[in-house]
């Protein structure tokens, strides 16, 4: 191990989540905990490790990906790393601080858009910078600059349901900037997405993630959107959620497209995750 | 093909199969056109119950059953002698107290419950308890501590309506998807600022709807009170004509609450619309 050099962005040291399910849960609690329960019911019984003995290390701007089959824990592990959810032992630290609730300069993309119904784009935005307490003007352009910076301009008034998918996704996204958060936590973006959407979004959001700087963590199940973001894939496993390996991505980032399409090496990247993915590594 | 097809003048959908009865009549007769018009069956029906109702009633005791012209005519009178003015003014007042009271607390004790696991265990045994209680039963009780008269009756109105709006409340409220809570928390919204910007926007359809269904059981909580309680007003006139077998009027006066009911229900339509505007996808098809 190499002496580090600068604190780095995140650093997860001998993180342990475990869950209890007692037979009667509320609804909310069910709801709210279903997302970690579909991905880590590792046994029958009261209680299960979702995770255990997590070591990783974010260095800042850098890439990671968190792949690795249902069940492994990997959106546990996003959701702590994001202080949305306690962790039973171990340290998150993001930037030299423990995470204790979710840090401010964090952003959050979710699994769906997760907008406000009953607020334009624009207010959906302006909901996310209220805690800011901005000057009007000053809150003004940055929403602006944000929605330039997805192509949602025009669309400032408009309310979610009048957005298609993609406009949605790409609505969450800019409200996750308008913090300008310095760490970006990624839970399965595109996932519902058309395979064009998705696309076309990669493409943007790569180009967007550059110009900001900020260090991600993205969970998905795309193995090629895995390659084609990160600096790093951490593979997972599970019963219990473990980190299995870690894989660098060597190309220079930004990336396009159409230069991984044809690249060999990318190709055996991917296929190496996929292998450890589906256990036959 | 559906009578019930609302939309008006639609144009008869391209034959694409091959003609096999070339006696069929290529366009719709002018009749069926016209019992395809939106009103038409809902007017037709009416006016069909109203003529049975005639001749059924003209060849009973009208005792037993007055017919829609008496009642009409009963209605009439009862309005220029300015009896029915105040008992629909009167009626109007005590829903308009009581049901008031009841969706301003209701709203408020749900939100509370919705957004507190301790205070929904806390209270959650009372609502459910009232819920199930008929509470017309806690007449004399509150006789007892409001004496006889308008207050008494407020309160009856109150206790009948609060419990539905509280429970459509806070189950609107602990209904907020888990995402837009942790969209909240990520963007570190105080607990006043969830409550306005997330819960309660969510929670409006449902507490519109339960505003809806509690407006019926204020209703009768203002009939039954007046009825059971003071004798005045709407529920008073009912008993009145009841006794002295005044069918007519009675009917006049039972006509009249429903017009209580119905105003009631438009003006918090109107508030809905005023106040939540999103929430308007039942009409859509209206435009």
């Amino acid at each position: 191990m190499s002496i580090a050099t600068a604190t780095p962005a995140i650093q997860v040291t001998g993180v342990t989540k475990t869950f209890s399910r007692p037979v009667e849960r509320s609804a909310r609690s069910r709801r709210r905990g279903a997302q970690s329960a579909t991905e880590a019911i590792t046994t029958g019984g009261d209680v299960f490790t979702a995770l255990q003995d997590i070591d990783l290390s974010v260095g800042k701007g850098e890439f990671v990906s968190l792949v690795g089959a249902s069940g492994c824990g990997k959106t546990t592990l996003l959701r702590m790393m994001s202080g949305l959810i306690a962790r039973d032992s171990g340290e998150i630290r993001i930037d030299g601080r423990l995470v204790n609730g979710v840090p401010s300069k964090v952003g959050f993309v979710f699994q769906e858009p997760a907008l406000l119904p009953w607020r334009s784009v624009h207010d959906n935005l302006a909901f996310a910078l209220e805690y800011k307490q901005l000057p009007p003007d000053e809150r003004e352009a940055v929403i602006e600059d944000k929605l330039k910076l997805t192509n949602l301009l025009e669309f400032r008034n408009s309310y979610p349901h009048q957005l298609s998918g993609g406009m949605q996704q790409r609505a969450g996204l800019a409200r996750a900037l308008a913090t300008d958060p310095e760490v970006l936590f990624m839970d399965e973006p595109l996932s519902a997405l058309d395979a064009f959407t998705r696309r076309r979004l990669q493409q943007e959001i790569a180009s967007i993630i550059e110009a900001s700087g900020a260090t991600c963590v993205l969970v998905t199940h795309d193995v090629d959107e895995a390659v084609f973001f990160s600096d790093r894939i951490v593979v997972m496993g599970a019963r219990p959620g473990r980190v299995t390996e870690l894989i660098d991505v060597p190309f220079p980032r930004p990336r396009t497209q159409v230069e991984l399409l044809g690249n060999p090496e990318a190709a055996q990247i991917r296929d190496r995750v996929l292998e450890l993915v589906l256990g036959l590594g | 093909m559906a009578l019930t097809n609302d939309a008006p003048g639609r144009a008869p959908r391209p034959d694409l199969s091959p003609v096999q009865d070339p006696e069929a009549p290529a366009e719709p007769s002018a009749l069926r056109t016209f019992l395809r018009r939106r009103w038409t069956l809902p007017i037709l029906s009416v006016v069909v119950f109203l003529i049975v109702w005639q001749i059924v009633g003209m060849n009973l005791n009208p005792i037993l059953l007055a017919t829609p012209g008496s009642v009409a005519v009963a209605l009439g009178e009862l309005v220029v002698n300015g009896q029915l003015g105040f008992a629909f003014l009167r009626a109007m007042g005590a829903l308009g107290a009581g049901f008031g009271i009841a969706a301003v607390v209701g709203i408020g004790v749900g939100l509370l419950m919705g957004r507190s696991i301790v205070a929904y265990r806390v209270i959650n045994p009372y609502v459910s308890f009232f819920q199930a209680t008929p509470l017309i039963a806690l007449t004399p009780l509150v006789v007892i501590w409001a004496g006889i008269g308008f207050p008494a009756e407020v309160v009856i109105t109150f206790l009948l309506a609060v419990w539905t709006v509280i429970i459509n409340t806070s189950e609107g409220t602990r209904n907020t998807p888990p995402i837009l809570l942790d969209m909240a928390s990520v963007y570190h919204a105080k607990e006043s600022s969830v409550v306005r910007n997330v819960a309660l926007p969510h929670a409006v359809p449902y507490i519109f709807a339960g505003l809806r269904i509690a407006l019926g059981k204020a209703l009768i909580g203002v009939i039954i009170g007046e009825m059971s309680i003071s004798l005045q007003g709407l529920g008073g006139l009912i008993v009145d004509f009841g006794d002295s077998f005044q069918t007519a009027k009675l009917l006049a006066a039972i006509i009249t609450s429903s017009i209580v009911g119905v105003v009631g229900t438009i003006i918090i339509e109107i508030l809905r619309r005023y106040i939540a505007p999103w929430s308007q996808t039942v009409d859509r098809g209206k435009l």
